[in-house]
């Protein structure tokens, strides 16, 4: 330092600093979005519980029958469960891919940090994508809509008449419209980070250029 | 330590002491693994998650078996072995959706997360070699460790399908018995194929073939 021309070292510590509350952030908010899961998961269950319990009452100690209360119950579960999904794979997950952006600059500017998120971008999909995840939701939805028209086809004995297709025609048309919406309200990671960081060469590279 | 590293917080007797990170590689090195292992709990406490979620479902499933049998209550027209095919189906769908979370999504996050941190521990060797010795221990003695992952929920989806098989098989051998049987065979060999997939993974393993690769390659 006597010439005063000594280049001063590289701050490690704002960048460590900022780099573990960002990962901490991401943590977190993967946490929130494994309850709303965990939630959607012990709904789909109770509702399964709900309609069996359903069939077993007499249906004489109900006001309407069984196949009804199956459309009442599984409606109001698919609803929520759609709302739950919105929440996590639109809302929570921007929230922390907010945070992952973030990370990804951070990995790209130091060279000493660890590439977590860009090995997770070579990756043909990202493990995180919401469109990933939005499988989890299309498939609990699509069981509960699987589930009311097997009731009420069953209510109508399985015939092969008109009004028995048309059901069946709906079913089928519902389970694609439910798995249409969520795919089509959750983006890959790719396209979410899109605006913000360049990832062109990010996928062009291979696993083992980290090695 | 000197004077200056003790915070003294409020007025009581507490005191805070607190490590000052140095501005020196070996320090953040140190700042780094600990953050990796703490991103490595994180997912393994979200895969549990997952794991005990599972559990419920099939503990749920048993309750059900049990009331059905128990014939407390009258379930009018509806088959019973149809209602058992029913239950255990609509379980495994439950079932596989959880695995489809913990296998397909998290255990890919936590792999790119030890990959990372076997990298740092090949930096900077006074880190230790845990994640080293965890390669050599479940990638060297094992042909194929991730599917220990798998099994808990392939086990679990078969024995459910395995009784839905049966019950279908009864349903219909009161009507044909050739259609029982052929629906028993066509059924099992769909369980067969889909256990497979569940515990070699639909392309879920990708990372961990990496793991494995990248191993082997260095011995």
């Amino acid at each position: 330092m006597s010439d005063g021309t000594e280049e001063k070292p590289e701050n490690l510590i704002i960048p460590f600093g900022v780099y573990s509350r960002l990962i901490e952030d991401i943590k977190h908010y993967e946490t929130v979005q494994a309850t709303y899961r965990a939630m959607t998961s012990s709904l789909l269950l109770a509702t399964y519980a709900a309609i069996g319990f359903m069939y077993s009452i007499k249906p004489s100690s109900l006001p309407l029958n069984a196949p009804t209360w199956a459309c009442f119950i599984g409606g109001i579960s698919l609803a929520i469960i759609f709302t739950m999904a919105i929440l996590d794979l639109f809302f929570q997950e921007r929230l922390m891919i907010a945070n992952a952006i973030e990370v990804l600059k951070f990995e790209a500017k130091y060279a000493w940090l660890p590439k977590i998120q860009h090995r997770l971008l070579t990756l043909t999909s990202h493990p995180s994508s919401p469109k990933k995840k939005a499988w989890f939701y299309i498939g609990c939805g699509d069981s509960l809509i699987l589930v009311i028209g097997l009731a009420i086809l069953y209510h109508n004995n399985f015939t092969l008449n008109v009004l028995n297709i048309v059901i069946a025609v709906c079913v089928l048309f519902f389970l694609w419209l439910y798995g249409y919406l969520l795919r089509r309200i959750s983006k890959s990671f790719e396209d979410l980070i899109r605006k913000h960081f360049d990832f062109a060469q990010i996928k062009k590279m291979k696993l083992e250029e980290y090695e | 330590m000197s004077d200056d590293n003790i915070e003294i917080t409020g007025d009581t007797d507490e005191v805070d002491i607190i490590d000052y990170i140095e501005n020196d590689i070996n320090t953040i090195a140190f700042g780094l693994d600990s953050k990796m292992r703490s991103l490595q709990c994180h997912y393994t406490i979200l895969k549990t998650r997952y794991k005990k979620l599972a559990y419920t479902w099939l503990i749920a499933t048993f309750i059900g078996y049990s009331y059905f049998l128990k014939g407390a209550e009258d379930f009018g027209h509806l088959d019973h072995y149809l209602i058992f095919f029913a239950l255990s189906l609509l379980s495994s769908i439950g079932l596989y959706l959880l695995y489809f979370l913990d296998i397909g999504i998290y255990q890919q996050m936590a792999e790119a997360v030890f990959l990372e941190a076997e990298s740092l521990e090949k930096k900077f060797p006074f880190l230790g070699a845990t994640n080293k010795n965890i390669m050599s221990l479940l990638v060297e003695e094992t042909s194929y460790p991730l599917v220990y992952e798998a099994i808990l929920y392939g086990g679990f989806t078969t024995m459910l399908l395995v009784v839905a098989n049966v019950s279908l098989f009864f349903y219909f051998s009161q009507f044909n018995v050739y259609l029982a049987f052929s629906s028993l065979f066509i059924f099992f060999a769909l369980i067969i194929l889909l256990e497979l997939s569940l515990i070699f993974g639909f392309n879920f393993f990708k990372m961990s073939r990496h793991v494995q690769k990248k191993f082997k390659k260095k011995n």
